[in-house]
Order: structure tokens, then C-alpha cells, then sequence
């Protein structure tokens, strides 16, 4: 198991790839992530239980292209738990682990946004709801 | 890079500790360096106990690797081989998360014997605090690692010099090792170039309190306070005035409203009385009673801290029943002046940093907020309506509307007059609880 610099380098290069869609907004790929943030006000507001659902639906579902990520804190504690939906930038506040199945066949299948759990509020000079 | 230039890169960023006294981290590793011994040990101290703050945990849930890897590189730098985190036992996920990292970066060798085939070896062991804020303090901490009771040592010796096991150890926060690797990747400049002449990088901060956004905040250093409450924390709620903040929890100080243009960093907080501290921010609006702010970190203090030493056993205990007379109506003016008189005293008297910050809530409250104080101890009144034992809610006659909302939210129909007549407060009924207050839409209730 022990690793070379070498090879820890590679494993850099790889997984950087992967991270595309994390950093770069405009990425050309086809796949969808489901960001949930597992920071510690998320987590203690039952973000492990909405991952799970996400996963399991998902599965049950046999949809291709979207990943789960389990991520770190996005400083929004009060107003978790937070999902955020990439390429789209969607900002979800307050989910509870009932949502997921309306995210996945609203967001993920038809491609409409969950009006009523999008974060509001946030976003001062544009003066409407994040997205 | 050789140990010294690790050392160099980390003075010439001019990092500072994270951990709220903000001694020069670069400085720390040299001392660390320079004291000859075999065996020497780095430590991470994730003993955060500042009530509200959760900048730490929330590293330590969100990328434990971070640390792990600042904590080897600080190995390497002074020389030692291995390594203790020393996080509290409230924090199971971030304990899980970390014994997951350590087991990652060892079957990986990142941790270990011959680092990347070379002669370091360091391993890092996790150590669990059980529950105490003064394990927070370097040397009590030390002494808990060791399996001793959490009570602080005299210094010096510094850890640098004699510290676990009276061996040479480095000891260093969460958040300043969270930014060694960075600094180290992206070099001393980029990281100097953020922030103000004397503090450079970002700080991160738990803002939480009378604030919309309650999170996690990072600002580079040298962002104003307005920025921090009006900008980030969007505004205090309920249209509410914005009247005091607090930062560094029990051991900092209040910041009022006409220091809120004060850039966030160690010296300007200093100035004005308060202190960075590990990044508790606390937001009060106007219905905050100060006196009442200065007896909840006092109440916290006295029963954490360790009894070791006088002044800040008995003379914390003495400063929190003064506070207490004054909050109950029974205080008087001479309270204030031993407030001032045992707040000094603790102050230089106290062994560990606990002790020496504890009467800064005190000393601060009374810095800006004095002609509260007099009017607690003198016309036994509280502005704020908090000390319960003397308030007396009235209704502004010229702002009531006769909407009769307080009518339909008080728990012991307290308030007279029917329809559009302006309300009035029975005072042998009211049990000052404040509903009506917070239920008017026209702020017409006050005292």
C-alpha cells in the first residue's frame, strides 16, 4: 500500500480531474454532482441520513451521470442542511432527508428547480434567490 | 528544503497562532529548533472550548488531512518524530474523521518510518481532552496529555523549552496548521500579501448571535467589523440596532457600535480592549443587557476554571456574586469600583492565560457600557429589559396603535383595553417576560 511521491503525485493528477466540475463551473462534462455538505451544523440536522437517501434513490433508480459528494463546511451553518447541485449552481437550504426524492424527479429528472427550498435571502445585490 | 528554510518560509509569511494570543508561529517552530534534546514532539491543540465557536471542529471534520500534513511538516522543521492531537471528546465526528485520516496518510506512508524513503519517521496519536476549558491553555493541556490532572504550569519554562514529558514540544492550533501547507505550496509572499501589516491571512470566524447569517465566516485579516455583521452576517434581524459584538468569547471583550469601523486584526482588537481570540463572534442587538453578558461569561469562567491558583478561584467567584447583586436590583455603586478593583488584580495575579483573560468581559462591559452599570447599581433599572428582577415593561402611549397583538401573546393577560384603545401593562400581574415586546410591531413597549 505504501506510496512513492511518484505515486502519490498521479493520484493527484487523476482525482484532480474528477474534481473538474468542483472548480470549474463551465466544465464540459456530462455528469451532474449533488454536493451535501456534511460540515458540523449539516451533519448534527441529518445531512448523513439525506446523502444516504440520495444514493439509495438514485440506485433504485438506475440513473447514470450524477454523483453524491460528501463535502466540508460552506459556512451557511443556520441555514442547513445545505445540497448544492452543480454544473446548475443550485443553492438548496433546509433540506430534510424527505426531499431528496423531489430533488432527484424534479431537479435531477425533469430539470426544474425545487422552488421552495432554494436558499433565499443570500444574495444581497442581486436581490433574488440564489441559483 | 532544508529544516531552516521551512522555518524562514513560515517567518516570512509572518503567520501568526490562530489560537487567540497570536505569537509569531514562525518564531514558536525556531525556539522549538533551537532547544537540543533527542526526543522532541509536535502538538495539535483541538481543544476548542470557546462557547459557540466551531472553526476547528469544522476543519477537523471538513479536511483533517490539512493538519496531519502541517503537523509533519512541523515535525520535520524542529526535529521531532512524533506527533499528539489533543481534541475534545464532544467531538466524535471529527475524532472518527481524523483516526480515518491518520490511517489513510499511514497506508499511504505519508506517516510512518522513512517518509518517502527518507530518515523521517513521524507518527501522530489522537488524544481525547474530557470536557475541560482550561485544557485549552498550553501547559494544562501538556499536563492532560500526560495523563495528569488539566491544571495549568508556571511559565517559563515555555513548552519550547520543557513541555510533554519535559521534552522540547511545539504546540500549535488547529487553524495555524491549517495554513502551513498552503503557505508552504503557494509560498511566503502570497501568504504575506493578505491581510494587514501585522496580520497576515485570513482568520475564520463562528459569527453567530442577534445576526442573519449564523455560519462560518473566513475574511482576510484587517476586514472591518460592518463588514463582518452587515455585509457577510447580513444585518441584525427584527430591524432590530446593532449594539455590541463579542469577540473571543470568555476571554475577549465587547466591541460597541462606534468601534465597528475597527479593522479585525491581533493589535487593533487589542487597542480597543477586546482580542482576536481562537474566533468566536458574537452579535447582540439592542434588547442585550451588558451586565447580564459580563455575569454569563463570569459564571462560565468561574466553573472552568481549574482552582489551581487564588485569584482566579476565589476572585472570579467574587467578581460573578457582585455581578449577580447588580443583576437582582441589590448592587450599588461601590460594586462597580471592586468590579474594577478585583478585574485588575486577577488580571496580573493569575497563572495561566484563563485566569488573566477572565475579568476581560468585565473590564470591557465596563469600558463602553459604564452608564449601564450605574444604572443597574444605582437606579436599579436594566435598559434591556433582561434583568427580569427589576424591570418594569411600560407602553409608549404615543406609538401603540391598539393592534392588541401583546394582548393576544401574553401568558398572564396582563394588558388592559379592548379594540383600538391604547394598551396598558398591569404591573401587579406582568411577570416581565418580555413577550409583548417582542411582538410589537411597533416597538411602542419599552421600559
Amino acid at each position: 500500500m505504501k506510496k512513492s511521491l511518484d505515486e502519490i503525485h498521479k493520484i493527484r493528477i487523476e482525482k484532480k480531474k474528477e474534481l473538474d466540475l468542483r472548480t470549474n463551473i463551465n466544465s464540459n462534462t456530462v455528469e451532474k454532482h449533488i454536493l451535501v455538505c456534511h460540515g458540523t451544523g449539516c451533519t448534527s440536522s441529518k445531512s448523513e441520513e439525506i446523502l444516504e437517501n440520495f444514493k439509495n434513490i438514485i440506485k433504485e433508480k438506475n440513473i447514470q451521470n450524477v454523483r453524491v459528494i460528501k463535502t466540508g463546511c460552506f459556512g451557511l451553518c443556520a441555514k442547513g442542511p445545505i445540497v448544492i447541485i452543480r454544473p446548475e449552481d443550485t443553492f438548496y437550504a433546509m433540506v430534510t432527508p424527505d426531499d431528496c426524492e423531489e430533488i432527484i424527479n424534479t431537479h435531477i429528472i425533469e430539470g426544474k428547480i425545487v422552488e421552495r427550498l432554494l436558499c433565499k435571502d443570500i444574495d444581497r445585490e442581486k436581490g433574488k434567490k440564489i441559483r | 528544503m532544508s529544516q531552516d528554510e521551512v522555518i524562514e518560509v513560515i517567518k516570512q509569511s509572518g503567520l501568526r497562532g490562530r489560537g487567540g494570543a497570536g505569537f509569531p508561529t514562525g518564531k514558536k517552530w525556531e525556539f522549538t529548533k533551537a532547544s537540543k534534546d533527542s526526543q522532541k514532539y509536535v502538538v495539535c491543540n483541538a481543544d476548542e472550548g470557546d462557547p459557540g465557536a466551531f472553526m476547528d471542529r469544522s476543519i477537523l471534520e471538513g479536511d483533517p488531512h490539512c493538519v496531519l500534513e502541517a503537523m509533519a511538516i512541523a515535525a520535520y522543521a524542529i526535529g521531532a518524530n512524533k506527533g499528539y492531537i489533543y481534541v475534545r471528546a464532544e467531538y466524535p465526528i471529527a475524532v472518527k474523521r481524523l483516526k480515518i485520516a491518520i490511517r489513510q496518510a499511514e497506508d499511504y506512508g505519508i506517516l510512518g518510518e522513512n517518509i518517502f524513503d527518507t530518515d523521517f519517521n513521524f507518527d501522530i496519536e489522537i488524544r481525547l481532552g474530557a470536557g475541560a476549558f482550561v485544557c485549552g491553555e498550553e501547559t494544562a493541556l501538556l499536563e492532560s496529555i500526560e495523563g495528569k490532572r488539566g491544571q495549568p504550569r508556571v511559565k517559563p519554562p515555555y513548552p519550547a523549552q520543557s513541555g510533554l514529558w519535559g521534552k522540547p514540544t511545539l504546540i500549535n492550533n488547529v487553524e495555524t496548521y491549517a495554513n502551513i501547507s498552503q503557505i508552504i505550496l503557494k509560498g511566503s509572499e502570497w501568504f504575506s500579501s493578505i491581510g494587514t501589516e501585522t496580520s497576515k491571512g485570513t482568520k475564520v470566524f463562528a459569527l453567530g448571535g442577534n445576526v442573519n447569517n449564523i455560519g462560518l465566516v473566513e475574511v482576510p485579516m484587517g476586514t472591518t467589523l460592518r463588514e463582518i455583521v452587515y455585509d457577510i452576517g447580513g444585518g441584525i434581524p427584527n430591524g432590530r440596532d446593532f449594539k455590541a459584538a463579542q469577540t473571543g468569547g470568555p476571554s475577549g471583550g465587547c466591541i460597541p457600535k462606534e468601534h465597528l469601523d475597527t479593522p479585525i486584526d491581533y493589535e487593533s482588537l487589542k487597542q480597543i480592549g477586546s482580542m482576536m481570540g481562537s474566533g468566536g463572534l458574537i452579535v447582540m442587538d439592542d434588547t442585550k443587557c451588558m451586565v447580564c453578558l459580563a455575569k454569563f461569561y463570569l459564571e462560565f469562567t468561574v466553573s472552568e476554571s481549574c482552582g489551581k491558583c487564588t485569584p482566579c478561584r476565589i476572585g472570579t467567584k467574587r467578581m460573578l456574586e457582585i455581578l449577580e447583586r447588580l443583576c437582582a436590583g441589590e448592587g450599588s455603586e461601590l460594586d462597580i469600583y471592586k468590579l474594577e478593583k478585583l478585574a485588575a488584580n486577577i488580571q496580573k495575579s493569575s497563572i495561566c492565560g484563563l485566569g488573566q483573560s477572565a475579568p476581560n468581559p468585565v473590564i470591557s462591559t465596563l469600558k463602553y457600557f459604564r452608564e449601564e452599570f450605574r444604572q443597574h447599581a444605582i437606579q436599579k433599572e436594566c435598559k434591556a429589559l433582561e434583568c427580569k428582577a427589576m424591570s418594569k415593561i411600560t407602553i409608549n402611549e404615543e406609538k401603540c396603535k391598539g393592534c392588541g397583538l401583546c394582548q393576544k401573546h401574553c401568558p398572564v393577560n396582563a394588558i388592559e383595553g379592548t379594540g383600538r384603545e391604547i394598551r396598558m401593562i398591569n404591573q401587579d400581574k406582568c411577570i416581565k417576560c418580555g413577550t409583548c415586546l417582542t411582538n410589537c410591531p411597533f416597538h411602542a413597549i419599552g421600559n
